[in-house]
């Protein structure tokens, strides 16, 4: 069924590709949320990457492979939108943000450095993280996704694991200086 | 807490959490919106004269096609007499070494096209429905292998063969397979070596081009980038071990008796691969890495065919690494890719001697985003066609590159993927 949308679309089928689109857009959300950490960034990507997505349809010969392809517009359009964002970042960074404090809740400590730690890495180490994590895409899958060599992706997956450890060791050095101290 | 299958299970527990369930209500009617308002692109290999021939009358085009097929089997009968003359035969470039410049085949939007590289004019040589990708030139060339992924096989494919015009369109392997990689023709064209199957156990075939059938040849290990040793393709090398480069060796495969040697032997913790064989089939150069996950480490070694002689191909002061060497038909030169930061953020190509004596010229840096980057030289060596990424891993359209200056320059065709130069007789 949904391959026969994708066909339909593909051939210029606007109804069916309100459906795949509909079918797919709260996942692209999703993806772009969680790699761009930013609402309004994600809502223009996923809006650019159903774009794209339309306009370059007739390109797509396999269509079995859709899912991959459009994972591939996603992050690509999720760049984008990121690259527009840098050119804000001062800005935001200038508001300031009170440092995280241990609270003695471990999760939600762990959020706050996965979140710190995430954030410092670039879109295409976090597309990997996701694409796996949350997308359940084993590695190869994801470079294909991605139109990157497996071993690419391996080496942003083990980079992007390690800074997510180093952030999360760093917290808990913090913790048990506090602990000392106390 | 902070061993790696918690933080897996830490991570994929936090992004799970993190994502909202639901995206905002009106992003679809907006994205919609905008696509309604944008047309759709055509696809690549549309044929053009569609529309043209619709409108024409068809028994109009009956009568014009049976002139055409009649005037055609006259052409035929009178160049094949031409062709059994040897006086007015073609000349064929020998397989290796220097040769004339001629087509450079691609694909795009899965047909195969071939460019006239000084025109720019390019023309679409096998067409249809099928995803036809990554053509490679046979040493004379006289023909193309290529990939035809079939609508309804997820992934995998099968080899054909064309003439270089594209006509004679035969099937090489008699189903389709898994990443099919590394397909090369033999010197005298007669077969085409490839890798099938997972990294992790990657399998060598060798296929009769000719289409009358295909043999694997069991040599006990994944095999990664498989070629034929000139001049005379007695032997096949390649690398082979484990599925992520670490612990490769390089090995030399006897063709006809299947005969294995060892030319560089595996070392626990250290990646051979990128193997590409001197023109001459005197010398191997191959990129050699260590297990790191915080920087890149390849380097460049060249080796003589017995693994003998090694030389580490040197690097300017402040270069990190170098990989993807390809050999200069006169055999004199490589082409890497250097690069200057920890990853693939700051990476040139450079020309190096292949004995080692000079850091050689390199081109302007972030012209790649490394590492898979792609290059051929030009068969008369005047000029090096590469396949550049983004630094986002993805392919972007091929350069050209003077191997004396450095200096590079958009091709006067639009391509993206392999470079693949046709071989002519000087």
């Amino acid at each position: 069924m949904r391959q026969q949308l994708v066909e339909r679309a593909r051939r210029g089928d606007r109804d069916a590709f309100a459906l795949l689109a509909a079918g797919e857009v709260d996942h692209l959300h999703a993806v772009a949320r969680l790699v761009l950490r930013d609402p309004h960034l994600a809502e223009d990507a996923v809006q650019e990457a159903l774009v794209r997505c339309w306009r370059q349809l007739p390109k797509l010969r396999d269509v079995e492979r859709f899912d991959a392809w459009l994972y591939r517009i996603l992050i690509r359009a999720a760049t984008d939108e990121y690259g527009r964002r840098r050119r804000h970042e001062a800005t935001v960074q200038a508001i300031g943000m009170e440092p995280s404090v241990a609270d003695g809740a471990g999760g939600l400590a762990d959020r706050d450095e996965l979140e710190a730690g995430f954030r410092r890495l670039s879109i295409d180490h976090r597309a990997v993280v996701v694409l796996h994590h949350y997308g359940g895409l084993p590695l190869p899958e994801v470079a294909a996704a991605l139109g990157i060599p497996p071993g690419t992706a391996k080496s942003r997956y083990h980079y992007a694991m390690l800074a997510l450890r180093a952030a999360l060791e760093a917290d808990a050095r913090v913790a048990d200086r506090g602990e000392v101290m106390a | 807490m902070n061993d790696q299958p918690a933080i897996d299970r830490l991570v994929t527990e936090w992004l799970r959490a993190d994502a909202p369930p639901r995206a905002p209500q009106g992003l679809l009617a907006a994205a919609l919106e905008q696509a309604g308002a944008t047309g759709q692109q055509r696809p690549f290999g549309g044929r053009p004269f569609d529309a043209w021939i619709g409108r024409s009358p068809r028994l109009h085009w009956a009568i014009v096609g049976a002139i055409l097929a009649l005037l055609l089997l006259g052409a035929v009968a009178g160049a094949g007499a031409l062709l059994r003359d040897p006086a007015v035969r073609p000349r064929l470039p020998q397989p290796s070494g220097l040769a004339r410049n001629g087509l450079v085949a691609y694909a795009q939007g899965g047909d195969i096209y071939t460019v006239d590289p000084v025109s720019g004019i390019s023309r679409a040589v096998v067409i249809g429905p099928e995803t036809d990708q990554t053509p490679v030139w046979s040493l004379d060339g006289t023909h193309f292998v290529f990939e035809r992924k079939v609508i309804g096989d997820t992934g995998n494919g099968r080899l054909f063969v064309a003439r270089a015009d594209g006509s004679g369109v035969v099937a090489i392997t008699a189903a389709p397979q898994s990443q099919l990689a590394s397909y090369a023709f033999s010197p005298d064209g007669s077969e085409v070596v490839y890798a099938a199957g997972p990294p992790a156990n990657s399998e060598l075939w060798i296929a009769k081009a000719d289409g009358s059938g295909a043999r694997r040849v069991d040599v006990g290990m994944s095999v990664h980038g498989p070629t034929y040793r000139p001049p005379n393709g007695a032997e096949i090398i390649f690398a082979g071990g484990s599925a992520d480069g670490a612990g490769n060796g390089i090995y030399a495969v006897d063709v006809a008796s299947g005969t294995l040697r060892t030319i560089v032997k595996p070392s626990a913790g250290v990646g051979l691969d990128w193997v590409s064989v001197a023109p001459d089939g005197s010398r191997v150069a191959y990129s050699v890495s260590t297990s790191d996950p915080s920087r890149n480490t390849y380097s460049v070694h060249v080796s003589a065919i017995d693994g003998s002689g090694t030389v580490t191909l040197p690097m300017p002061q402040g270069a990190t690494f170098q990989d993807g060497p390809a050999w200069s038909n006169d055999g004199t030169r490589i082409v890497v890719v250097r690069g200057y930061a920890t990853r693939n953020q700051d990476v040139a190509l450079a020309v190096l001697p292949a004995d080692g004596s000079a850091v050689g010229i390199e081109t302007h840096r972030g012209l790649t985003g490394c590492c898979d980057t792609v290059s051929a030289w030009a068969p008369d060596d005047t000029s090096i066609l590469m396949s550049p990424e983004d630094l986002f891993g993805l392919t972007k359209p091929q350069l050209l590159l003077d191997p004396l200056t450095g200096v590079s320059r958009p091709t006067p065709w639009a391509a993206i993927g392999d470079p693949a130069w046709q071989r002519l007789a000087p």
